[in-house]
């Protein structure tokens, strides 16, 4: 009886669904560690205190576990060591920590232990001794001064907002307008040389003056400033280690402060809650391994939009003539096969090419003819967000073109000869009637171009992305997009903060969580397009007739 | 001893005076003896001196300081009948001293002073003798007109050896002097007739020759490496000197080159080094290898799985099932490449190593226990085995793969135990001669394949549902069972399609940068070893080029790369495009 299905082949189909089932449990078991370790991050843990058996005191959240390896004893595999956060890199310089089980005594968790998140050094795990405003102790002991601290977090908070405004919204204006003032000198100076003229020695005393000005009003900003980072800076706090080291810091440079231990689900969430939140839209901290990503959101966000409206007239139009005008020949179909070439051609050539090209060939000519002025210092001969968008639109044309020949091809015959037949033109039927029916399939293209777009990293990294961007390419400053600027962007980001960065292993779960970020953004884009897809198709069944 | 030292005077842009100031820097007798000195040769490296000179045929008067400041003083002998022609001193004291049979003797001062090696150059006399850039090679002329280049070597012994490590093109007259440009390693000869030849030492390329025109007494290589001055019968002329690349030739990017401090001609691919005199290495040859060796060990983990895959969802695969996991390895496909990476990188490079056994036993194991479902199924129970249709075979499988990966995990431990005593690395290390990287080939393999297997998924998914149902029907007709039919009739039927998915799937191989560049270890090493890392030409673009200055050597090389890749990738997909559409028109009748 088994005799026959071993001739029919049967484990061989057995054997190609296995094929099929190693590729799902991979895409399956991949996304489920990434959204575990990304979403995981964020969810404040218990904090343990472990008391070694040689009486050393360690206080940390457990962050892994593993059986020992000894090879070659019977002891082989069956000790375990468990992995400590420890934090207090500033004390100890070190975040994490293997211990062997065997070594501990005792294990406790303690509801005194606070988890503190501070602007430098990582987390600070410990307990509180007291709170100082200037001289003045306001109050001591851990549980006081937990007490005591959670509204001075939040006023801590609100003057770091009040800080960051100032330093960059009012310092920021005056320093962009003597940089402006500044070029505007060396333009002058640079047209002195070529011809002398009259009127720029007035203009340059002009412009003296507005920069003697501009510099007092930096001043006059800059003690302001300083007063409040003063004043926000009086209220200190100490904080003991579990090894008794104790550190001062001001409640200003205080992010986030738990009782680990004490917290209720619900106060759980809610930490989780607000860590998320201040990933998705603050600033990154201590070289990109805490605080939030938003920069590299907008980045990414913005590259794909004007990588849209880059590629989305260049692919339509191409398609258009490709499909409605062009004889079908021997060139057409060439143009075809190179199309579809393109799309295969690595994205690192894609990137030597906007370097070679975009960057320093048209970028040095724009800065020579436009912006002689803050040579040598590159404007736009340097990369920048216009210039990877633009490298990222050629590579993504190919999906664009294709995914709108394929939306024109589909629209019916009969819709078009109707409209030919009543009397339109060519161009009036592609416009009126062509075009509105092919929109959702090119829509389709644009959406797996934005896709594709947002996902790639090698071509970005060499013409305009980098770590960290102090300036967005969009602000309050005229002229509002500045297409010049570097950028951040979440796939880079991902590679810097796990690959370049001093600190990998507490650097880890920002790049899972970048990630899942980013997959998500993907991966939404993906289904929206197989989406539209899917209702354009059952759109033109019924229609088809 | 003396130091001249020349002080132009500038007034505004134009050199107004130049004065000369000549200072006394040390006396020192070379020859006890008094005899005359006829050749004399000096350098200075750091506060050390080193002076010889040739005092008579076969004696060398050789005076340094060392590093404390005292002096010493030796007297170099050459065997006779040879008569010294030549002396020249390099760096840390090592003396050369050519002779008219053909020899050079050279005498290293680390750690002592000792005649080290006799090297014979040609039979005729020694015509000219320079230290090279550095000062760890030298170029010896002959009187036959040939030229070679030579440095110590180091030996498997661990002792050095000096070797010819070049030969340049010969001259038609005997060369009698060179000289040097102290940017790079170029060097101009000069023959006897007044020929001038450009050179470069590494490469050995002849860059440029000057036909001759009078003798030339002497000639010189402006610092900056911008002009040449030869001094013919009293008459200077200067020649303008440009000469951005010189170290690069097809030879040098494509084939073995013999640097200085290597034991033989290798591939080799280092771009920068701390060091002052660093030479760069430009080898494409280990990067064109890492990028195959890299693809290839991805084919071979992706393309097995992806076409049993496609061919399983295809042809077998309940119709409700296929549209829910169509799109999933779909999705799978727009998985950014830097995800993929990170974790690869991070994640499974790690695990991979922790337990190298079990994963090398997982895939096979998975795909033997999935595949043994079919008889699982046959004992299940009626009343289960009946709701099991064909087509969702799936159903029961993933639970197996689980299982079969669980138990992978679980005896992966006893295995290593019992066949590589306890650790698969250390075993490799000391069976095998193989290191192991923690980010090698099997982890890019892996992560690689998981990046190509959803495009070739895919695209021989469609070449196998676009084979007509009318010749599967007939084939199902006759008698013939599914897998008969799969296999017999849609694969040569979709084989186009397969073999063209394939092409794409190695196409996008080899240009992936992201996965390689965070999954390996970026090494430019050339073995076949799987536990080792490589470097793509892809990965080295994205590492080096960042730091590579707009039209340098190096940046030039990187476009080469790319250009490269390009040419790579295009006849790659224009292969498959060509070759599917033959094969289609082929398949047409059918």
């Amino acid at each position: 009886m088994t005799a026959q299905p071993l001739r029919r082949g049967d484990p061989a189909i057995w054997l190609a669904g296995s094929g099929l089932g190693v590729s799902l449990i991979m895409i399956t078991g991949m996304i489920v560690l990434i959204l575990t370790n990304g979403l995981g991050f964020f969810w404040p843990g218990r904090l343990v205190q472990l008391t070694l058996k040689d009486g050393s005191v360690l206080l940390g959240e457990v962050s892994g576990r593993e059986p020992i390896p000894q090879p070659g004893t019977p002891e082989h595999l069956t000790h375990f060591r468990t992995q400590l956060k420890l934090g207090n890199r500033d004390l100890t310089g070190v975040d994490f920590r293997w211990i062997e089980e065997d070594a501990i005594a005792a294990r406790d968790y303690p509801s005194d232990a606070l988890y503190v998140e501070r602007r430098e050094y990582g987390p600070f795990i410990g307990r509180a001794v007291k709170l100082t405003e200037g001289e003045r102790e306001l109050s001591s002991g851990s549980e006081a001064v937990a007490a005591a601290l959670a509204p001075l977090v939040v006023k801590a908070a609100r003057d770091r907002d009040t800080i960051r405004g100032l330093e960059r919204d009012e310092l920021g204006a005056v320093n962009y307008r003597i940089e402006r003032a500044r070029l505007e000198m060396r333009r002058l100076e640079l047209e002195a040389e070529s011809s002398s003229n009259p009127e720029t020695a007035e203009a340059r005393g002009e412009i003296e003056r507005e920069t003697a000005e501009l510099k007092v009003q930096y001043g006059l900003l800059e003690q302001r400033l300083a007063t409040i980072v003063e004043e926000a800076s009086r209220t200190r706090v100490t904080l003991r280690s579990a090894s008794g080291e104790e550190k001062e810091l001001p409640v200003l440079d205080l992010y986030r402060v738990y009782a680990a231990n004490r917290l209720t689900t619900s106060q759980r969430a809610r930490v989780y809650g607000s860590r998320l939140w201040e990933f998705l839209s603050d600033d990154p901290r201590e070289s990109n391994t805490e605080g939030g990503i938003f920069p590299a959101i907008f980045g990414t966000v913005m590259m794909v939009l004007i990588m849209s409206v880059l590629t989305v007239p260049f692919g339509v139009i191409a398609a258009l003539y490709l499909r409605e005008y062009a004889k079908q020949g021997l060139v057409v179909r060439l143009v075809r096969i190179g199309v579809n070439n393109l799309a295969g051609v690595p994205s690192i050539v894609f990137g030597v090419f906007g370097l070679g090209f975009f960057v320093y060939f048209v970028g040095g000519s724009v800065d020579r003819l436009f912006y002689p002025e803050s040579l040598p210092t590159p404007t736009f001969g340097t990369g920048g967000i216009l210039w990877a968008s633009l490298t990222l639109g050629l590579l993504t044309v190919p999906v664009v073109i294709v995914a709108a020949e394929e939306a024109l091809a589909a629209v019916p015959r009969s819709m078009r000869e109707a409209s030919l037949a009543a009397g339109a033109t060519t161009f009036q039927t592609i416009l009126r009637v062509v075009l509105p029916a092919a929109a959702p399939g090119i829509l389709t293209g644009l959406i797996l171009a934005m896709a594709r777009g947002a996902g790639e990293v090698a071509p970005l990294m060499i013409t305009g992305v980098v770590k960290l961007a102090p300036d967005m390419p969009l602000d309050g400053f005229f002229p509002f997009i500045h297409l010049e600027r570097k950028f951040m962007h979440l796939g880079y980001h991902i590679y810097d903060v796990g690959f370049q960065s001093p600190n990998v292993e507490a650097a880890k779960p920002m790049v899972y969580a970048t990630a899942v970020l980013l997959l998500l953004i993907v991966v939404l884009l993906n289904l929206t397009a197989v989406i539209v897809r899917n209702k354009l198709r059952r759109k033109y069944q019924t229609s088809a007739f | 001893l003396m130091q001249v030292r020349y002080l132009p005077q500038f007034d505004g842009q134009t050199l107004k005076d130049v004065s000369i100031e000549v200072r006394e820097r040390a006396i020192v007798t070379l020859d006890p003896q008094g005899r005359p000195v006829r050749q004399v040769s000096y350098i200075e490296q750091g506060e050390q001196k080193f002076v010889a000179g040739l005092v008579s045929d076969g004696e060398v008067t050789y005076w340094w300081t060392d590093s404390s400041g005292e002096e010493h003083r030796a007297t170099l002998a050459v065997p006779a009948p040879n008569r010294v022609t030549h002396v020249r001193i390099g760096r840390n004291g090592s003396v050369l001293a050519g002779t008219d049979r053909g020899f050079v003797y050279h005498w290293g001062l680390v750690p002592e002073l000792k005649l080290t090696d006799v090297s014979p150059v040609s039979r005729t006399r020694v015509t000219a003798l320079e230290w090279m850039l550095g000062g760890n090679s030298w170029t010896a002329a002959a009187d036959d007109g040939s030229l070679s280049g030579w440095f110590r070597a180091p030996l498997e012994s661990g002792d050095f050896a000096m070797v010819r490590a070049h030969t340049f093109e010969p001259q038609a007259a005997p060369v009698v002097a060179m000289a040097l440009s102290g940017r790079e390693r170029s060097f101009a000869t000069i023959g006897r007739d007044g020929e001038i030849v450009l050179r470069h030492q590494t490469s050995e390329r002849t860059l440029v020759t000057l036909p001759p025109d009078g003798p030339v007494s002497a000639a010189l290589i402006t610092p900056k490496a911008d002009g040449l001055l030869a001094l013919e019968q009293g008459v200077l002329r200067r020649f303008a000197l440009q000469n951005p690349h010189p170290e690069t030739s097809w030879k040098t990017l494509f084939g073995k080159v013999w640097y200085e401090g290597y034991a033989k001609p290798e591939y080799v691919w280092q771009s920068t080094a701390a060091t002052d005199d660093f030479e760069s290495k430009f080898s494409l040859v280990p990067l064109i290898f890492g990028t195959m060796k890299g693809t290839l060990y991805a084919m071979l983990f992706a393309v097995p799985l992806s076409i049993l895959g496609a061919l399983y969802v295809s042809q077998f695969m309940d119709p409700t099932l296929r549209q829910k996991v169509k799109p999933t390895v779909e999705v799978m496909a727009a998985l950014p490449s830097v995800v993929i990476g990170f974790l690869a990188g991070l994640y499974l490079g790690a695990v991979i190593e922790r337990n190298l056994v079990a994963v090398i036993l997982m895939i096979p194991l998975m795909l033997l226990i999935g595949t043994s479902g079919v008889f699982i199924w046959r004992f299940l129970p009626l009343r289960i085995a009946t709701r099991l249709r064909p087509g969702t075979e799936v159903v029961l499988i993933l639970p197996l793969l689980l299982l079969a990966g669980w138990i992978a995990l679980a005896i992966g431990p006893t295995v290593e135990g019992l066949l590589f005593a306890g650790d698969a690395r250390l075993w490799l290390q000391s069976a095998l001669g193989l290191t192991y990287d923690q980010r090698n080939c099997l982890v890019v393999g892996i992560a690689m394949g998981f990046a190509v297997i959803p495009l070739i998924f895919t695209i021989s998914e469609d070449a196998f549902s676009g084979v007509p149902s009318s010749l599967t029907a007939a084939s199902l007709a006759l008698g013939a069972s599914r897998w008969q039919t799969a296999v017999q009739v849609v694969l040569p039927t979709a084989s186009p399609g397969i073999f063209s998915a394939v092409m794409i799937g190695f196409g996008r191989a080899v240009g992936e940068t992201m996965i390689v560049l965070m999954a390996t270890g970026n090494t430019p090493v050339m073995d076949w070893s799987i536990f080792n890392g490589i470097r793509t030409l892809s990965a080295n673009i994205a590492v080096e080029i960042p730091e590579a200055p707009e039209g340098g050597t190096l940046y030039r090389v990187l476009f080469l790369a790319a250009a490269l890749l390009f040419a790579m990738t295009f006849v790659i997909n224009t292969v498959a495009e060509v070759i599917r559409q033959r094969l289609r028109e082929k398949y047409k009748a059918v």
